[in-house]
C-alpha cells in the first residue's frame, strides 16, 4: 500500500462533530425514533467501532456521517462541511473526494464486474490505489473478472470494502463489513481496513455486530435504542490478528 | 471507453429485445412523420416546377367568340403580363372500342414563343404548326387507352368525321387532373384533352380570326380581381361568362385541394401517432431507468455528480434513438414512395419523385430524442430527490391494501387475491402498463378505419343517393321531349332529367364556383339526403347545399347567398338556403329544376338525365348512346365505383394499410415494453415466490393472469379513445373531393382489439420464457 503524507496523531483534531442529532421516520401512525439527540466527536485518524441491537440507529448515524442522509433535526459537520445544511451537490462533492463507504447491503452495480466495479470508483477519484492492488488486498486477485451474481456474498462484501478503500478516502465508513465473512476472511477484510486506518490515517467508523472487534478501535461507541448509551476508550488497539471469536 | 459506457454497453446487450422495442416505436413514429411531410414536400415541388417551367397562367376566361382584333386591348389591361387567346371546343370522339360515348376537350396551341400552359411532351412530340391532321392527346387517356404516338383519333367536328394522327402523348399544367367540370371521379378512359395547331382549329371549328378561350398570366403583384374585372367588362359583348382565378380553375383546385389533405395528413396523422409514440417512449424509458433506482443512488452515494449519471442514460437515449432513427429513416422511404407511387396515376406532373424533406428528419429525431430524454429526465430527477439512504434500499415494499379490489373476487383464492392486490399495490405502475396498452388500441384504428370510412361513403354516395345506374349528360340544354324518348329506349326501366347549370355562388367574400343540379320533385334516381340521411325534395323556392359546400361558403339554413349563372344571360339571383344535405363526394347544390329553368329564364329544358338500365341491358343501351348525337358522355356507375376505388380510395386505403403496418409495430413495441418492463419490476418479488415454494408455472401464471386483467382494462379504454382519435382525424380530413366519414365499424374495432390481445399474448408468451430462465440465486444475491 503506498503512504500519503500523515497526518500527526499526537494532537487529535475533531473532524466529526454531531450535536443533538435526531432522526424521526413516520410510518402511518407510528413514530420510529431512529436517532434520538446524539452528541458526538471524533477525531482525525481515529479507529471508532458502533455496536448496538438490531434497529439502535446505527446505519442511520452512519448513512448521516456519510452525507447519505440527513436527520430530522441536529447538527453534523465533518472538518468545514456542514452535513446538514449543504445541498445534493455539495454532499456528492463531499461523498466523492473524501469518504469511502461499505453500504450492509454492498450495492455493487451488477452489469459490472469486481474489477470494474472498484475502478468505477477510482475513476472518479482523485490519487486512487490501483483496483487490482485494492482487491488484491482483500484477497480477490484472481476473481477480477467475475460479476456480483457470480460472486458469494462474502465475496461481493469484500469488492464493497475493496471499492471502499481504493481511493485512499479520509474517511471510512463501514456497515458490517465482516456481517457475511467467515473467520479468516473477516480477519483479513479487518486487518486490510486496520492498514488503512494506520498507514493512510484514515478515519475509521466500523459497525458490527461482533463485540471482539472492538479490540481494535480506539473507542467503541455503545448504542441502544437511538442513543448513545456508553462510550469505551481502548488504550490498548489490539491488530487484526491478535483478535478472535 | 468509461466503466459506465461498458455498463450501458453491457446492459443494451442483455436488454436488446426491450431497446429494439422501444426503437421500434421510436421508427414507427419518425417514418409516419418523415413519409407525410415529405410526400407533402414532394407533390408541393413537382406542382410548382411544373408550374414554372410550363408558364401556368393565372386568370381563365371562356367567351362565345371573339374577334383576335380585341387582343391587343385585352393585353393592354394594368396588370397583365402576357394573353394567349385559345380556341377550345367539346367534340365527341368515335372510338372504336369503348362501350361508351367518349368525348374530348380540344384545345388550339400557339407556337409563339412564350406561350402559356406549354405543354410537357411525355412522348412523340407536339403538333407541327401549319399541320391541320396532328394531335398531341393526353396522358390519362393515353394510358388508361393504351395509346401510342402515330394512332388516330376520329372526331366528330360540325357533324363531320375527321381523322387526325396522333404525334404526341403530353401533359399540360391545366389538366394535372382530368376532371370534368360537375363529376367527382376521374374518368380517364372516356374523356380526352387534346391539342391541334391553332390553324387546324380555326378551320375545324369555323372560328378564323376569332378566340373562344384566353389565358392570362399576371405581371408580378398584379390584382387578379382588378384585372378579373377589366376582362369582364371587354368580353362581355363576345359572351364571356366570366373570367377565373387560378383558385377557381378545376385542375388546379383539385390539386390544392389535395395538397391541402396531404398537408393536413402530414400534420395530423403524425401529431397522433408520433405523439403517441414520443409518449409511450417517455415512458417506457422513464420505467427503464427507475428499475435501476438502487444502482443510481448507490452510485451517487460513491460519489458520483447527477451530470455525469444523466448523462450515461442520456446515452441510452441516444442509442434508442438511433437505431430508431435509422428505422424510421429507411421505413418513411418506403412508406413516402409508396403514397407518392400512389399519387402518380392521380396527379400528373412530369416529374413527381419522393425526397425526404430534411427538416423533417431532423425534427422527427429531436422530437424523439427529447421525448426520451424527458423520460430519463424525469425518472432520474425522482431519483436523485430521495437521500442516497433511502434510494439504496431496495424499493419500498407494495403497500397491500385489502379491500381495494378484492371485491372482485370474493371468496377466490389466496393466489386470485395476491393477483388483485399487486396489481392494487403499485397503482401508477399498473396505470402506465394500462395506459400504454390503451394507447396502442387507437394506432391500430387509425389505420384500419380507412376502409369502414370508405365503405360509408359508397354506401351513401352509390346506394343512398345516387340510386340509378347511369348518367348521360347532353351537348346541350334541350327540350325535355328527350326524357320521353330515352324512356322508350328498350332496357331502360327508369329516366329522370336533371339540369346541370354552372353557377359561381357567392356569400359575402366566399364565392365557389359549382353546378346546381335540377331535380324533379318526386325523383327516385337521385335522392338528396339531409344529415340523418332521410330522403329530401329539393325546394323549389331556394337552394340545397351539401354541408361542405354550406361550411366553405359559411352560411346556414335560411341564409341568402347569390348565384350568378355562369352561362346564357348570367342572371344573379338572391336565394334563401332552403337545406342542407349530406354529400359524400362534391361539393353539389340543388335546386327544383322547374325553380331553376326559371332562374335561368328557359324553359322546361334538360342538360342530363339519371337512368336505371335493366342490368343486363347495359351493354346494349351503352352502344345505342354511342349513336345517339345528342349524348355527350355516359358514366356508368359501375365504373365510377372501380374508379373511385382505382384513385381516390386506393390512396386511402394504401396509405390506411400502411398506417396498420406501423400500427402494429407501435402496439407490439408498447405491449412487449410494458410487460418485460413490469417483469423486471417484479422480477426479485417473482424469485421470492419461487423460493417459497411457488413452481415456475405458478409464477408465471401469476404474471400471466395480471397481464391480462390490465390488458382486459386497457383495451376498452383504448377502444373509446379511438373514437376520439377517428373523430379529430375524420374532421381534419374533410375536403373538396370527398370527406371522411368517422365510421368505425364493430369488425374494426374487434380486430384492434384482437390485434392488441395478440401482441399481449406473444409478449407475456416471450416473458413466460424469462420467468423459466429466472436465476433464483442470481436475483436474491444481487441488489440491483
Ligand atoms: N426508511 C425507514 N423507514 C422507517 N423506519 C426506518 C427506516 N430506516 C430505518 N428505520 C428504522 O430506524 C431504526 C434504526 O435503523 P438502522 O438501520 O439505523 O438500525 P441499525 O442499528 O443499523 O440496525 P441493523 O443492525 O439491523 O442494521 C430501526 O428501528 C428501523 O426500523
Ligand atoms: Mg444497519
Amino acid at each position: 500500500m503506498r503512504l500519503k503524507a500523515t497526518p500527526d496523531h499526537s494532537a487529535p483534531e475533531t473532524v466529526f462533530t454531531a450535536r443533538s442529532l435526531s432522526k424521526v421516520y413516520i410510518v402511518g401512525e407510528l413514530e420510529v425514533r431512529a436517532l434520538h439527540d446524539v452528541d458526538l466527536d471524533i477525531y482525525g485518524g481515529e479507529f471508532v467501532v458502533l455496536l448496538g441491537p438490531s434497529g439502535s440507529g446505527k446505519s442511520t448515524l452512519l448513512n448521516i456521517l456519510g452525507g447519505l442522509d440527513s436527520p430530522t433535526t441536529g447538527k453534523a459537520n465533518w472538518r468545514d462541511h456542514d452535513l446538514v445544511a449543504s445541498d445534493e451537490a455539495e454532499l456528492t462533492q463531499y461523498r466523492r473526494e473524501h469518504v469511502g463507504f461499505v453500504f450492509q447491503f454492498f450495492n455493487l452495480i451488477p452489469s459490472l464486474t469486481a474489477l470494474e466495479n472498484v475502478a468505477l470508483v477510482a475513476e472518479i477519484a482523485d490519487d486512487p490505489l490501483d483496483p487490482r492492488e485494492a482487491l488484491d488486498l482483500v484477497g480477490l486477485a484472481d476473481r477480477l473478472g467475475h460479476f456480483p451474481s457470480q460472486l458469494s456474498g462474502g465475496e461481493q462484501q469484500r469488492v464493497a470494502v475493496a471499492r471502499a478503500i481504493v481511493k485512499a478516502p479520509d474517511v471510512l465508513l463501514c456497515d458490517e463489513p465482516t456481517g457475511a465473512l467467515d473467520y479468516d476472511t473477516g480477519r483479513l477484510v479487518l486487518s486490510t481496513i486496520a492498514r488503512a486506518n494506520a498507514e493512510l490515517g484514515t478515519t475509521t467508523v466500523v459497525i458490527t455486530h461482533n463485540s471482539a472487534i472492538a479490540g481494535m478501535a480506539d473507542r467503541v461507541l455503545h448504542l441502544a435504542g437511538g442513543s448513545i448509551a456508553r462510550i469505551e476508550r481502548n488504550p490498548h488497539r489490539l491488530a487484526a490478528e491478535e483478535i478472535h471469536w | 471507453m468509461s466503466l459506465l459506457d461498458i455498463k450501458l454497453a453491457r446492459e443494451l446487450v442483455s436488454m436488446r429485445a426491450q431497446v429494439l422495442a422501444i426503437a421500434l416505436v421510436v421508427g414507427a413514429g419518425i417514418a409516419v412523420f418523415v413519409a407525410s411531410i415529405s410526400t407533402f414536400y414532394s407533390l408541393e415541388a413537382s406542382q410548382s416546377r411544373f408550374y414554372d417551367k410550363s408558364r401556368f397562367p393565372n386568370v381563365f376566361v371562356t367567351v362565345k367568340r371573339a374577334p383576335l382584333s380585341i387582343v391587343p386591348r385585352l393585353e393592354a389591361i394594368p396588370g397583365v403580363a402576357t394573353i394567349e387567346p385559345r380556341i377550345v371546343e367539346e367534340v365527341i370522339v368515335d372510338w372504336p372500342g369503348s362501350r361508351l360515348p367518349v368525348s374530348a376537350r380540344m384545345i388550339s396551341l400557339s407556337d409563339k414563343h412564350g406561350a402559356l400552359s406549354r405543354l410537357h411532351l411525355r412522348k412523340g412530340s407536339a403538333p407541327t404548326p401549319g399541320s391541320t391532321d396532328e394531335i398531341a392527346i393526353g396522358e390519362a387517356f393515353a394510358e388508361a387507352n393504351k395509346v401510342e404516338p402515330g394512332g388516330t383519333l376520329r372526331a366528330i367536328l360540325n357533324g363531320r368525321l375527321k381523322d387526325f394522327r396522333i404525334t404526341g402523348i403530353a401533359l399540360s399544367p391545366e389538366y394535372v387532373q382530368t376532371l370534368r367540370p360537375g363529376v367527382y371521379i376521374p374518368d380517364d378512359k372516356f374523356f380526352a384533352v387534346a391539342w391541334i395547331d391553332r390553324e387546324a382549329a380555326e378551320g375545324a371549328f369555323d372560328m378564323e380570326g376569332a378566340f373562344n378561350d384566353a389565358v392570362i398570366r399576371l405581371a408580378p403583384g398584379a390584382d387578379a380581381s382588378r384585372v378579373i374585372e377589366d376582362l369582364d367588362r371587354l368580353l362581355e359583348p363576345y359572351g364571356s361568362v366570366g373570367a377565373i382565378e387560378r383558385r377557381d380553375q378545376p385542375s388546379h383546385r383539385f390539386v390544392e385541394d389535395e395538397l391541402e389533405q396531404q398537408r393536413v395528413t402530414s400534420i395530423t396523422v403524425p401529431f397522433v401517432f408520433f405523439g403517441v409514440a414520443a409518449f409511450l417512449v417517455n415512458i417506457a424509458l422513464s420505467r427503464l431507468v427507475l428499475a435501476q433506482r438502487e444502482q443510481i443512488a448507490t452510485l451517487k452515494a460513491l460519489g458520483y455528480p447527477t451530470l455525469p449519471l444523466g448523462l450515461h442514460y442520456f446515452k441510452l437515449v441516444v442509442v434508442i434513438v438511433t437505431i430508431g432513427s435509422i428505422l424510421g429513416l429507411a421505413g418513411g422511404y418506403l412508406f413516402g414512395h409508396a403514397m407518392v407511387l400512389s399519387y402518380r396515376n392521380f396527379v400528373r406532373f412530369p416529374v413527381l419523385d419522393f425526397e425526404v424533406t430534411g427538416w423533417s428528419l431532423v425534427v422527427g429525431i429531436a422530437i424523439s430524442l427529447a421525448a426520451a430524454s424527458l423520460g430519463i429526465f424525469t425518472a432520474m430527477r425522482s431519483v436523485v430527490a430521495l437521500k442516497p439512504a433511502v434510494a439504496m434500499r431496495p424499493e419500498a415494499p407494495i403497500r397491500f391494501r385489502r379491500g381495494v379490489l378484492d371485491f372482485l373476487a370474493p371468496n377466490g383464492s389466496p393466489r386470485a387475491k395476491m393477483i388483485l392486490r399487486h396489481i392494487a399495490g403499485r397503482p401508477l405502475q399498473t396505470a402506465l402498463t394500462t395506459l400504454g396498452i390503451a394507447f396502442a388500441v387507437p394506432m391500430v384504428v387509425l389505420g384500419l378505419f380507412w376502409r369502414d370510412s370508405v365503405d360509408y361513403m359508397m354506401d351513401v354516395q352509390f346506394n343512398l343517393i345516387e340510386r340509378g345506374n347511369a348518367v348521360v349528360s347532353f351537348s346541350e340544354s334541350v327540350d325535355a321531349d328527350i326524357i320521353r324518348d330515352l324512356k322508350r329506349e328498350h332496357g331502360i326501366m327508369k329516366v329522370e332529367g336533371q339540369r346541370y347549370v354552372p353557377v359561381r355562388l357567392r356569400a359575402g367574400q366566399r364565392t365557389y364556383l359549382t353546378s346546381i343540379i335540377g331535380l324533379h320533385e318526386g325523383g327516385e334516381l337521385r335522392v338528396p339526403r339531409d344529415l340523418d340521411l332521410r330522403p329530401i325534395e329539393p325546394a323549389p323556392d331556394g337552394i340545397t347545399l351539401s354541408k361542405r359546400l354550406a361550411q366553405r361558403l359559411d352560411v346556414a339554413l335560411g341564409d341568402e347567398i347569390t348565384v350568378e349563372v355562369m352561362e346564357g344571360e348570367r342572371r344573379k339571383v338572391d336565394v334563401p338556403v332552403a337545406s342542407i344535405v349530406e354529400e359524400m363526394l362534391g361539393m353539389s347544390s340543388y335546386m327544383e329544376i322547374g325553380a331553376l329553368n326559371k332562374l335561368t329564364g328557359e324553359g322546361d329544358v334538360v342538360s342530363a338525365a339519371a337512368l336505371y338500365i335493366e342490368p343486363s341491358a347495359i351493354g346494349p343501351v351503352s352502344e345505342r348512346f354511342k349513336s345517339l348525337p345528342v349524348i355527350e358522355s355516359a358514366s356508368m356507375k359501375a365504373y365510377s365505383i372501380a374508379m373511385f376505388f382505382d384513385k381516390i380510395a386506393g390512396l386511402v386505403l394504401v396509405s390506411g394499410a400502411i398506417l396498420t403496418g406501423f400500427a402494429v409495430i407501435i402496439a407490439v413495441g408498447v405491449v412487449y415494453t410494458s410487460a418485460r418492463i413490469r417483469y423486471q419490476e417484479r422480477a426479485r418479488e417473482l424469485a421470492s415466490l419461487r423460493v417459497l415454494g411457488f413452481t415456475r408455472e405458478d409464477v408465471s401464471q401469476l404474471l400471466f393472469t395480471e397481464f391480462m386483467i390490465v390488458i382486459a382494462i386497457g383495451i376498452p379504454i383504448g377502444l373509446v379513445l379511438s373514437q376520439y382519435a377517428v373523430d379529430l382525424i375524420a374532421r381534419l380530413h374533410t375536403n373538396e373531393s370527398f370527406q371522411v366519414p368517422a365510421v368505425i365499424e364493430p369488425r374494426t374495432f374487434t380486430l384492434a382489439a384482437l390485434i392488441v390481445l395478440l401482441t399481449g399474448l406473444v409478449s407475456t408468451y416471450a416473458l413466460r420464457r424469462q420467468v423459466y430462465a429466472l436465476d433464483l440465486v442470481a436475483v436474491l444475491k444481487t441488489r440491483e
